[in-house]
């Protein structure tokens, strides 16, 4: 007997009537029983009574064997989809590397579409969606004060205190601290943690322990490493707990080494190493309570405890304290949020942007997609036949179309392993590309969400650009098709609507690169108010331990030093560096306007300066003067304010000799000395904004930028430090940069953004280009007769190619005017967002269509060209 | 019933199914009345229980069914072995006889336990 395939003999169960069967079975069963026991002798009733009771309980017979029989036909018809997948997979494969030019386009251009959505994924993926790592966020959920700002430290403890389904609440904050481990200082960056930081968590240490200081208990200096610092700094060393190092001058015990999972608490951060909250004042000089005002801060939740029951509690308690304090500034609110990613700060404006450009490579999928679904379509006419005869041969339409859709899902997943491979290349170039900041730990590398993304966009391509021509392929209306030539009318239809549809996509793309690179110019060519070029940043750092005056005399000795070495125009100090991206605000009350709702108390940008700041930044001081030798901690309390606070609270008054008090309704008095020209403080794109600057010599801050003016053309970077050096041999080191590379920083996310849509708005182009070349040429090659016969008719050249442009460019032309349209209203909505955008820009209204239509021409022209130089002859032997 | 005694019960039905086929296609009843003579009437199986057991092994491929017309135009499902069913009979049957074999080395050895 010849072994049958099960499969085939599964067959016969999917398509019989299994009830009627079991009926016949049963029924031919008991009437032979009957027959033969009457033959034997048995009346007829005697006959069917004992054969039933031969037979037993016919239902529950009835009801085991049915039950048999659809598990069986269960297992077996998954058995056959099983295999129906199997087989199309195989023919699939079979007829794409028959046609092996179709298969290589279409499969790069689908690498293009999904590589490109591949990378933008995983960089996401690796800002917004990783959790923490080295720690079990199991019940973990950061807490923001109103909406992103972190905590200071009364109110984190007051939350510890007072709540009940807060389980444990941590704190951590980042800064740069001077250390000595080698015997020579520098700064490392590391950080503060609250009580319970490491036991919050569930960090699991390395080595030794992780410390348990309460916050308000001075003298316990412990520090805990990070993994990475005990491996390059300490060689890894087994017998590191115990040893001791040299933080702000002070000896702090190594207890422990945290595991190497661990980073920080803050997504992103990796300090060098932990020291308690407690500790704060030997390190920095401030005491706990009023320290900073930043601590991001995680709680763990008791078990059971939900989001919204915490919440409600957590307003309880604000609303509480808000009432027992009245230092407070009014109300606040306290949010919840969960632990992956970056933080709330950051990720608002990361996730639009990251919105908008999902959303553009989602279009250059789209415009891929629509390549090969024409590409498919004209496949499809040419298969025709083949489908037909198969359906006339009794094959269903739908497994037909899922044989097709098969092939198409093959061509998806090998264009997609290719554009999964060139997105690993790129985002590990662009990592590799980043600058490499230690205390920066940010991964790209894959996971399996991106690999699940990448399944998805394949099985979302392959719908896209193949059910459509599967369907059409094998559409039932048979008759006409077996005799129809490739020039179908509606059949043209459809693939012109698709050439439309990328061809609007495609100027979408290229109006919205020709906006950001507008904006990103326009912000450049901005001006910053200040003269960065020629000025070199160097970070001083006098630690906590020195008195104002001390400091002071050691800032006048450092700027004489550094005003020797040759080369050197001027000498200023500040705290921030302009555009940093780094700001100080406070709260001011200028002389003359009342305060009646405390929350309303305006709120002014300021730096404290000192030195020639204004000369050496190139901010001209309009009205009155700069800060100088008079303005000493003994003497008047002065500020100089920009034109636009001088604006905003002194309207139309001169406003030297005014006061304001600096810091809230009881904050200090100063007295306005000067005006100084606005300026851009914190991003090119911002509007007018306040600012006031406060003079070095009144307000003592350890730690400031020495920011020096050098003629250009001279290298003095060795210099200057050595010139700081002098001043006080015991300061570590500062680093030095140049701030039109700090500044740089600050067009960086412009820069980017115009730069990934200007690749986006090239890979749309090509991909669009190449599909209204291939629509062309197929509609060229249909028409080839009748091309024929016009020439032989007497049409001319450029009669011919007039007529393949008309038609071609048909669908071009209305595709621009969609594009454009949707370009404009994408304009108008970014007008509000980015510098420099408005709908009307000739950039966007002339740039995009002009662009794409002169490729379009192109794409167009040569084969019409090709049609043109036809022989008629042959043309018309050819259909 | 435990699982066991319906496992050892199926078994037993299984065997005596395939047996029954190895002279030739049969329906359920031919089957059923085989049985009755053989054991002339010792044992008595319900004729019913057959009915699961036929269909269980069709769908693994013991055996085949096919239609046929009786003499009186009934629609009848004739049983056939196949070659994994006549295997698998071959395996019962060798499975059997080594067990046999041991318990009769054991019930008439003359070896002592120690």
């Amino acid at each position: 007997m010849p072994h049958e395939p099960r499969w085939r003999r599964y067959l016969r169960f999917h398509w019989t009537n299994a009830t009627a069967d079991l009926n016949d079975e049963m029924h031919d069963h008991m009437q032979s029983a009957v027959e033969s026991l009457v033959a034997g002798g048995m009346s007829l009733d005697d006959a069917r009574r004992e054969a039933r009771r031969r037979f037993g309980d016919v239902d529950r017979v009835r009801n085991e064997v049915a039950r048999i029989d659809s598990t069986g036909a269960r297992t077996a018809s998954r058995t056959l989809w099983l295999e129906h997948l199997r087989q199309d997979l195989i023919y699939g494969w079979r007829q794409l590397s028959r046609a092996p030019s179709f298969a290589a386009v279409a499969a790069v251009a689908i690498a293009l579409g999904v590589g490109l959505n591949v990378t933008i994924f995983s960089l996401l993926n690796g800002l917004l969606l990783r959790p923490l790592p080295g720690v079990n966020d199991d019940g973990l959920r950061r807490v923001y004060v109103n909406h992103h700002s972190p905590l200071d430290w009364s109110g984190l403890s007051w939350i510890r205190e007072h709540s009940t389904l807060v389980e444990s609440m941590v704190g951590e904050r980042m800064t740069a601290m001077p250390v000595d481990i080698d015997g020579a200082p520098e700064r490392v960056v590391a950080a503060f943690a609250t009580r319970g930081f490491f036991q919050t968590l569930r960090v699991r240490m390395a080595l030794g322990r992780a410390f348990d200081v309460d916050d308000r208990q001075r003298g316990e200096n412990v520090v805990v490493l990070g993994n990475a610092m005990w491996r390059t700094r300490f060689n890894a060393d087994s017998g590191v707990v115990g040893r001791t190092m040299r933080i702000a001058d002070q000896r702090f015990t190594i207890v422990g080494v945290a595991g190497e999972d661990f980073r920080s608490s803050v997504f992103g951060w990796a300090p060098s190493f932990w020291v308690p909250l407690a500790s704060v004042s030997a390190v920095t000089g401030s005491s706990v309570d009023d320290f900073g005002g930043s601590l991001y801060a995680i709680a763990r939740l008791r078990s059971g405890a939900s989001d919204a029951a915490v919440t409600a509690e957590l307003a309880t308690l604000a609303s509480r304290r808000a009432a027992a304090d009245t230092t407070r500034r009014g109300q606040f609110t306290l949010r919840l949020d969960h632990v992956r990613g970056v933080n709330a700060e950051i990720r608002t404006p990361l996730a639009l942007a990251s919105g908008f450009l999902l959303t553009m490579v989602v279009l250059v999928l789209l415009i891929a997609c629509g390549n090969v679904a024409n590409m498919q379509l004209a496949r499809g006419a040419a298969r025709r036949v083949e489908m037909g005869v198969r359906l006339a041969l009794g094959a269903s339409q739908t497994r037909l179309v899922r044989q097709l859709l098969t092939e198409s899902l093959v061509l998806a997943l090998v264009g997609g392993a290719l554009g999964v491979a060139a997105a690993f290349g790129i985002v590990a170039a662009i990592t590799r590309a980043l600058p490499v900041l230690p205390e920066v730990s940010l991964s790209f590398s894959p996971d399996w969400t991106v690999f699940a993304y990448a399944g998805l966009l394949c099985v979302a391509s392959t719908l896209l650009f193949g059910l459509i021509p599967a369907l059409r392929a094998t559409s039932p209306s048979l008759t006409g098709f077996l005799r129809e030539t490739s020039s179908g009318r509606h059949r043209a239809r459809a693939r012109n609507t698709l050439v439309g549809g990328q061809v609007a996509l495609c100027v979408l793309l290229l109006g919205v690169t020709a906006l950001l690179t507008q904006s990103f110019v326009r912000s450049r060519a901005v001006d910053p108010g200040i003269v960065a070029a020629g000025v070199m940043d160097l970070q001083l750092d006098l630690g906590a331990k020195r008195s104002a005056a001390d400091g002071r005399a050691t800032y006048a000795r450092a700027a004489e030093a550094l005003r020797a070495v040759p080369g050197v125009r001027d000498v200023a100090f500040a705290e921030l560096a302009p555009l940093s991206g780094s700001n100080m605000e406070m709260r001011v009350v200028p002389d003359g306007m009342t305060i009646t709702d405390p929350s309303a108390v305006p709120k002014t940008y300021f730096n404290v300066v000192g030195g020639s700041y204004f000369s050496t930044m190139g901010i001209r001081v309009v009205r009155g003067r700069d800060f100088g030798a008079s303005d000493m901690p003994s003497s008047n309390a002065v500020v100089v304010v920009n034109e636009t606070a001088a604006r905003r609270w002194w309207p139309g008054v001169d406003p030297l000799g005014k006061r304001l008090r600096f810091g809230g309704p009881d904050g200090d008095v100063l007295e306005v000395v000067g005006v100084a020209r606005d300026a851009k403080y914190n991003s090119y794109g911002e509007d007018a904004t306040s600012f006031v600057y406060l003079p070095l010599n009144q307000r003592y801050q350890s730690q400031m930028i020495a920011q020096v003016r050098v003629a250009p053309g001279t290298t003095v970077a060795r210099a200057l430090i050595q010139a700081v050096r002098s001043a006080d041999p015991s300061l570590a080191p500062p680093t030095i940069k140049p701030l039109s590379d700090e500044i740089a920083l600050a067009l960086l996310p412009a820069r980017i953004g115009a730069g990934l849509a200007g690749a986006f708005g090239a890979v749309a182009l090509l991909l669009a280009a190449s599909g209204i070349y291939g629509v062309i040429s197929y509609m060229v090659a249909g028409r080839a007769r009748e091309i024929g016969i016009r020439t032989a008719l007497g049409a001319t050249r450029s009669a011919i190619v007039g007529l393949v442009l008309r038609d071609g460019l048909r669908s071009v032309v209305f595709g621009t005017l969609i594009g454009l349209g949707l370009a404009i209203g994408v304009a108008v909505v970014l007008s509000h967002t980015l510098y420099g955008v408005a709908a009307s820009s000739p950039a966007l209204l002339l740039g995009a269509p002009g662009a794409l239509l002169s490729i379009a021409l192109l794409a167009c022209w040569l084969p019409a060209r090709r049609a043109a130089n036809v022989d008629p002859t042959i043309a018309m032997r050819a259909e | 019933m435990r699982d066991r005694d319906i496992d050892l019960i199926q078994g037993t039905l299984n065997v005596l199914i395939l047996r029954a086929l190895t002279w030739g296609p049969a329906n359920g009843y031919a089957i059923a009345q085989w049985a009755r003579d053989i054991t002339s009437g010792e044992i008595e199986i319900e004729e019913g229980a057959l009915y699961p057991a036929l269909h269980r092994m069709e769908q693994r491929g013991w055996i085949d069914a096919e239609w046929r017309l009786s003499p009186n135009n009934r629609r009848a499902k004739y049983y056939r072995l196949t070659t994994d069913g006549r295997r698998a009979l071959k395996e019962r049957v060798q499975s059997w006889e080594r067990l046999v074999g041991a318990l009769d080395t054991i019930l008439t050895t003359t070896t002592r336990p120690v």
